[in-house]
C-alpha cells in the first residue's frame, strides 16, 4: 500500500496471464460517486519523472470517493513485455482494458486525466474506442508525438556528443526509417513506435470528445500567457469543435526536472476540475 | 521578455532557485552550472522551443549556445517569430 497525501492505493496485476499490467488503484473513500478516473500516462523519462505526481493525484482522487486507475503501459514499468514489442496499438489496448477493469467494478461514469504524451493516446481513444467521458482533462498535452520522438534522440544524440560523438536526429531518423531500431536514454525505440509516435497528433474533435474538456496549462510563475502552440490549437477547437477551458496552474514542470518535483498545485486544480458539477 | 523566459526556464527545469536570479549576460552555463548536463541540455531546448514556440535544428544545439546565458538569450531572440 501506498499512501501519498490521500487515499491508499493498491498495487495489482490485471491483464491477461501473458500480458500482465501493473496498476495502482486506490479504493474510494466515504461517498462513492461511482466515477472512475483512467490515467493516461506520458511516455519514457517524462513517466519516471512524473510519477510521484501522478500518485498524488490518483490518490487525492480516492479520497474524493473517485476510482482511480493508473497503470504502466506493456512494455513500460512494471507491466509484461519488453518495449522492442510495445506498440502504440497495443497501448490503446491496454488503455482499453483499463477502462474496463474500472467499469466492471461498477463505474457508470469515467473521467480521464492524460498527461503529456498520455493526451496522445487519448487522442486516438476518444471519441471512438471507449464511451464518452464525462471529464476529460489534458494536462500540459504534447501537441504531436514527433516533439516526442525528437526529444528522445536528441538525449541520444547529447550522450554520443558528451562521450565525443558525433550523431544527428536526422541521421537516427534516416535508420529508424529503413528500418533499423535504435536505443535512446536507455530505450528501445522500434521503427514502427518511431512511426505511429511521428503521425501522433492532438486533433480539435478531442475537444468534444467528452462532456467537459479542461486544458490545464502548468506555467512558472502566475501571467505567463499559454504556449503559443497550444494557443493556437484551442483557438483552433474553439472555431471548429467546442471551447476547452485552459487553466493556469503555477507548478514546476514535474515531468522535465532532474530532481524529482510534484505537481501539487496540477493535481489540486484537476481535483477541482473533476469534483465540479456542470 | 525573451530574457525573462530563458530565466525561468533554467530555474524550472534545473531547479536553480535564486541562483536563476543572479544569471547576467556574462554568466557561464555549459561546464560552470553542474546541473547543466547534456541530459539538461536536451529538456532545456525543450522546454524553449515548447514555451517560445521556436525551432531549435540539430545543429543549433553546441556548446556555443549554452556556453553563457547571454549567449542562449542571444540565440532565443535570434530564433524568435518577429510581431
Amino acid at each position: 500500500m501506498t499512501k501519498a497525501g490521500g487515499a491508499a492505493l493498491r498495487p495489482f496485476f490485471f491483464g491477461t496471464a501473458r500480458h500482465r499490467l501493473f496498476g495502482l488503484a486506490g479504493e474510494p473513500v466515504g461517498n462513492d460517486t461511482g466515477r472512475g478516473l483512467l490515467i493516461c500516462p506520458p511516455f519514457a523519462d517524462e513517466m519516471n519523472r512524473a510519477r510521484s505526481t501522478l500518485r498524488l493525484l490518483a490518490a487525492c482522487a480516492a479520497q474524493a470517493g473517485f476510482r482511480p486507475l493508473l497503470c504502466d503501459l506493456y512494455g513500460t514499468g512494471d507491466s509484461d513485455g519488453d518495449l522492442a514489442d510495445a506498440s502504440w496499438g497495443g497501448w490503446l489496448d491496454d488503455l482499453t482494458a483499463a477502462a474496463a477493469w474500472l467499469s466492471e467494478r461498477g463505474n457508470r461514469k469515467l473521467a480521464v486525466v492524460a498527461l503529456r504524451s498520455g493526451a496522445l493516446l487519448a487522442n486516438d481513444l476518444f471519441p471512438g474506442r471507449l464511451p464518452r467521458p464525462d471529464k476529460l482533462v489534458l494536462w500540459q498535452p504534447h501537441l504531436a508525438g514527433k516533439y516526442v520522438l525528437q526529444d528522445l534522440l536528441r538525449t541520444r544524440v547529447a550522450a554520443a556528443a558528451a562521450a565525443g560523438g558525433r550523431e544527428s536526429v536526422s541521421g537516427l531518423r534516416d535508420q529508424l526509417s529503413r528500418g533499423t531500431a535504435l536505443e535512446a536514454s536507455g530505450y528501445a525505440i522500434t521503427p514502427s513506435l518511431a512511426a505511429s509516435l511521428d503521425q501522433a497528433m492532438l486533433e480539435p474533435a478531442i475537444a468534444s470528445a467528452a462532456k467537459t474538456a479542461v486544458w490545464i496549462e502548468v506555467v512558472s510563475e502566475p501571467n505567463i500567457p499559454l504556449r503559443p502552440a497550444a494557443a493556437q490549437f484551442l483557438e483552433h477547437c474553439l472555431q471548429h469543435t467546442a471551447p476547452v477551458a485552459a487553466k493556469m496552474v503555477v507548478d514546476p514542470p514535474f515531468w522535465a526536472t532532474t530532481e524529482t518535483t510534484v505537481g501539487a498545485a496540477s493535481v489540486s486544480a484537476i481535483m477541482n476540475c473533476l469534483q465540479d458539477n456542470p | 521578455m525573451v530574457e525573462q523566459q530563458v530565466r525561468s526556464i533554467l530555474r524550472d527545469t534545473l531547479q536553480l532557485g535564486a541562483r536563476a536570479d543572479r544569471l547576467g549576460p556574462d554568466s557561464a552555463l555549459m561546464g560552470a552550472i553542474a546541473e547543466l548536463d547534456s541530459m539538461a541540455v536536451v529538456t532545456v531546448i525543450a522546454a524553449i522551443e515548447e514555451q517560445c514556440g521556436i525551432v531549435v535544428e540539430d545543429d543549433e544545439i553546441s556548446a556555443e549556445t549554452f556556453a553563457t546565458f547571454g549567449s542562449l538569450v542571444a540565440f532565443v531572440t535570434s530564433k524568435a517569430p518577429h510581431p
